[in-house]
Order: C-alpha cells, then structure tokens, then sequence
C-alpha cells in the first residue's frame, strides 16, 4: 500500500499547493487588512486626478464667442451651460474641431416636456401642440429664450381680475403701474399674451381671417412694410414658420 | 496499451504540473513586473499633501429642483468615457411615483440618459391615481465609512484623504464583492468592450465625483451640465463654499441613514420611502 500512500500525499500536496499555498503569498493588498495602507494608492489617485477634462465651462466659450455668452448670460437660459447642447467643448478648443450642436425639438423636450414628475413652477410645453414640426429654435433663441416674446406679469395674479384698473389709460394714479405701449383696439384678454409661462403655450395671438388662398404670409405681413405690419422683433421670419405659433380662429 | 499505476500517476502529476506553469506563467510574471512598477512613482501630481488635507468635498442634490431632463447622466458619460449603453451608470436618475392609495414606484429608463419624455407613465401605475411624482438624482455617495473599502478582498478600493473612494483597476480582480456590499448601487462591473479610461475589462468601476476635475478646482461634469441647479458641489471645510452654506441654512437628509455608511451626498426634499 506504501505506493498508493505516497500516491496520495502527492496529490494532496500538489492540491494544496495550487489551491491554498498560491493564495498565502502576501500582496499588497492584503496587507491593507492588517492597517497596512497599500503603498501604491496616492499613485493611482494620481492617475485619476490626471485623466482628461472634456466639459469645460462657460468661462472657456467666451474668449471667442463673446456675442452670444452676454446674451445667453442675460437670458433666461443662463443656468443652462453651454455644453448641454454644443457638446462637450474640451475638444473644440484644444484642437478646433467642429462643436456638436444638438438643435433638436427632442433636445427642448428633454427639460420643457410637460411631465407631472417635474416641478410644476418649472416652464413646460405640450410638445405634441407646441409649433408643429418646426425646431423650436425657428421662433425661440436659445440663447435668450425670452426675447421678442411679449413681458410677463411680474405679480400674482390671485384678486387681481381686471388689468384695466391698473393698467388703463388713468392718468390719476400718483405712481401709476405700467401703462400698455400698444393700443388696446381689438385686445380684450391681456393675459392671452401676458401670461404665466404656463399658460403661454396655446394663447399666442390668433389670425383673425381665414387662410383659404394664402400661403404665404409675408405678402400682407412685413416688418415695416404691408397692409398689416408686423413687429419689429420678427424680422428674417419667414411663412413657413408663422403657423407654429399663430393659428387662424 | 498496458500502464502500470505508477506510470499513470507520473504522467498525471507531470501534466497537472506542465500545465500550471503554462497557464499560470503569464499571471506569475505579470505579477512580478507589476510589482516592479508600482514602486515607481507615477509621474505629474497636483496633489499635495496641504492640499488634500485642506479639502473635504460634498455634494447636494435637490430632489425639489431636478427636471429630469437626464444632462448629468449623458456629461457623466463624456466626461468618463463610461460605456454609453444604460446598464453602465456612475450617475443616474430616478423617478418616484406616489399613488393615493399610498403605493410607491420607482424607475428609470435608460438610468434618465434619454430623458423621461419618451416614457410619459409606467404600466405599473397606470390605472392608478397618482398623488405626486419627483425626480431623485443618484450617485455614489462618497461615504465616510465606506463598506465597498471594507470589503474589497485585494483592497483595490480605498479612499483618499479628501474623502472619494476610488478603485485600483489594476489591481482589481472583478470579484464583485463591492456590488454587493454597496447599499446605494453605485457600484458595476465594466463589460468586455469598455471605453474606459484604462482600457479595463470585467473591473468594478463607479462615480469618482470626476476626481480629475475637482482636484484642478472645477465641479464634477454633472454639477457642471445640471440646468437647474439640482446639483451642487464643494468643499465642506471651506465656510464660502456653496455646499457648506446649503449645510449650514436648510434641512438635508441622506439615504440610508441607519446603515451607518455616513453618505457625503446630502439630498434637499425629503419623502418618506426614497431610498
């Protein structure tokens, strides 16, 4: 049997050899378990401290694109950084290649898609109704989404049912409230236009005539110029974009 | 063909040995040329000690602010060159729905990459009467006495003295320990054709509160590309820091406070069952 034995201690040697004894020579690791702090941590940290930054920030876009960082700066978008939808900028400045610009409806949706999960004081859109097909850019700036967009009412409106008492053409009031710069002829409901952003959506102004036989807006409606003029904000509009927002009654 | 005992026992050893040399070599020796590399010090290094001693960051999320609208998850990505496919997320989103009758449901589509407008309600839920509905922003919590370091058998994680945890993705064996032992999810294992940084496969990866960035005093790429404000960043020593003012003037809460983890991502908008 002595064979057999010897047979057998081999084997079990040989087992514990590969099984236990390569998993009792020390690491660094291991040590760690022991207090032993590993001693190549602060290089690896290094590493990760030392990886490459992609998104730069705003402050990086200026030094070229000054004109629309002050606008974007002053607009109702200046919480939204650059990048969002130009791309990463890293890239762009350190070699120059083209920035990817995401012009998207899909883009504007991500944040103003009407949802019950957001905050309800947060401005948002029925996107199945809001301008068509057309990007959103055609009307919005995006840089200055507010701009050429009649001003909102900077007060709460609860009690409030009857802009005329403040807002009429009372010369009496000691510090009278803003006055309309625009005539009141045929605008009966003030918050059709001047509204919370909410309810801005659907309630721009209508076309009052029918558009059987006109396509083309621009005909009548010019800035400056045609039976109905339009107003100056709208300048380089073009007909394909007035029914996004303007629908005939 | 006769063979004796002895011969068949022989020739089984000499296999059995043949062969641990020829598969276990190429580990042997990496092994040992490994060993020899970490001694080298890694060059470049903004990091002083002064420095790391100086910072200990922080981070709010606003669950009363966020959008949804997913912008961190998609920088978090091209910052990191984490894998652009919805399993692999250092940073997600996460969507709460409250019924009337009480139910609570959770998700998040493509972990919030593609926003929520493509998926206006949940099956789950659909029939039912929702009472309200918010938006949770998650990430690696950064913890104090983090249990993924704790557990790390080869201790490949480990946490620097501004406070992140970060892994050693070379030295880490895959074993997904870590996965299990974190109670926030941050934690995944990288898949076979990675973009990760470090050309690593099947290694656990997860947030580093873009350590890159914060070490050369800018703010994480989600904090940088969050539109509303939902994420803040900075550094708790520092009495100017947005972060401690958020700390010192409203009411936070962290996930999972009984696990004792001391979370370092302090959330604003507290509602029962979020976790």
């Amino acid at each position: 049997m002595t064979h057999l034995a010897r047979a057998g201690v081999l084997l079990v040697a040989v087992l514990f050899l590969v099984f236990v004894g390569l998993r009792m020579l020390p690491t660094s690791g291991a040590m760690s378990n022991f207090g032993f702090q590993p001693q190549d941590d602060a290089g690896n940290a290094d590493a990760w401290a030392n990886l490459p930054v992609q998104y730069a920030s705003p402050n990086i876009c200026i030094e070229c694109h000054s004109a629309n960082y002050n606008l974007w700066a002053n607009g109702n978008h200046k919480t939204v950084n650059c990048e969002n939808c130009h791309g990463p900028a890293m890239e762009h400045v350190d070699t120059g290649v083209p920035e990817n610009l995401d012009t998207s409806r899909g883009l504007c949706g991500l944040c103003h898609a009407r949802l019950i999960s957001r905050p309800n004081t947060f401005p948002q859109v029925d996107m199945e109704t809001m301008g068509g097909d057309a990007e959103c850019i055609t009307c919005h700036n995006p840089h200055d989404p507010r701009a050429g967009m009649p001003p909102q009412v900077p007060h709460t409106l609860e009690g409030r049912s009857d802009c005329d008492t403040c807002h009429g053409s009372h010369e009496t009031w000691v510090e009278p409230p803003p006055k309309p710069p625009h005539t009141l002829e045929g605008r009966s409901d003030c918050l059709s236009c001047h509204n919370t952003p909410e309810l801005r959506g659907a309630t721009l102004p209508q076309i009052p005539h029918s558009l059987e036989g006109r396509s083309v807006c621009l005909l009548c409606h010019q800035v400056g110029g045609g039976i109905k003029p339009l107003p100056a904000d709208h300048a380089g509009r073009t007909s394909a974009t007035c029914l996004n927002c303007h629908r005939s009654q | 063909m006769e063979i004796s005992r002895r011969d068949f026992i022989k020739l089984g050893s000499q296999g059995l040995l043949g062969g641990i040399i020829v598969f276990g070599s190429p580990s042997i020796v990496r092994s040992l040329a490994l060993s020899g590399k970490a001694s080298e010090p890694i060059p470049t290094a903004s990091l002083t000690e002064s420095e790391l001693d100086r910072h200990y960051w922080g981070m709010i999320c606003d669950n009363q602010k966020c959008i949804g609208c997913g912008r961190c998850v998609v920088a978090c990505k091209l910052e990191n060159k984490v894998p652009w496919e919805s399993e692999y997320n250092r940073t997600w989103v996460e969507r709460y729905v409250i019924t009337e009758d009480g139910q609570t449901f959770v998700d998040s589509p493509n972990a919030g990459r593609d926003g929520f407008t493509a998926y206006p309600i949940n099956k789950k839920y659909n029939n039912l009467d929702i009472r309200k509905s918010f938006f949770v922003p998650k990430l690696c919590n950064q913890c104090e006495n983090p249990p993924c370091v704790k557990v790390c058998p080869v201790g490949a994680t480990y946490k620097t003295k501004d406070g992140i945890s970060l892994i050693d993705q070379e030295r880490c064996i895959g074993c997904k320990y870590c996965v299990q032992a974190c109670p926030y999810g941050a934690r995944f294992v990288l898949p076979d054709f990675s973009k990760s940084q470090f050309r690593q496969v099947k290694v656990v990866d997860k947030c580093t509160w873009c350590y890159h960035r914060i070490v050369k005093g800018l703010v994480p790429a989600c904090v940088e590309a969050c539109p509303v404000g939902a994420r803040v960043f900075g550094d708790t020593h520092d009495p100017e820091s947005p972060v401690r003012k958020i700390l010192t003037e409203q009411r936070v809460y962290t996930l999972k406070p009984e696990l004792g983890t001391e979370p370092k991502v302090y959330y604003i908008g507290f509602e029962q069952g979020v976790h």
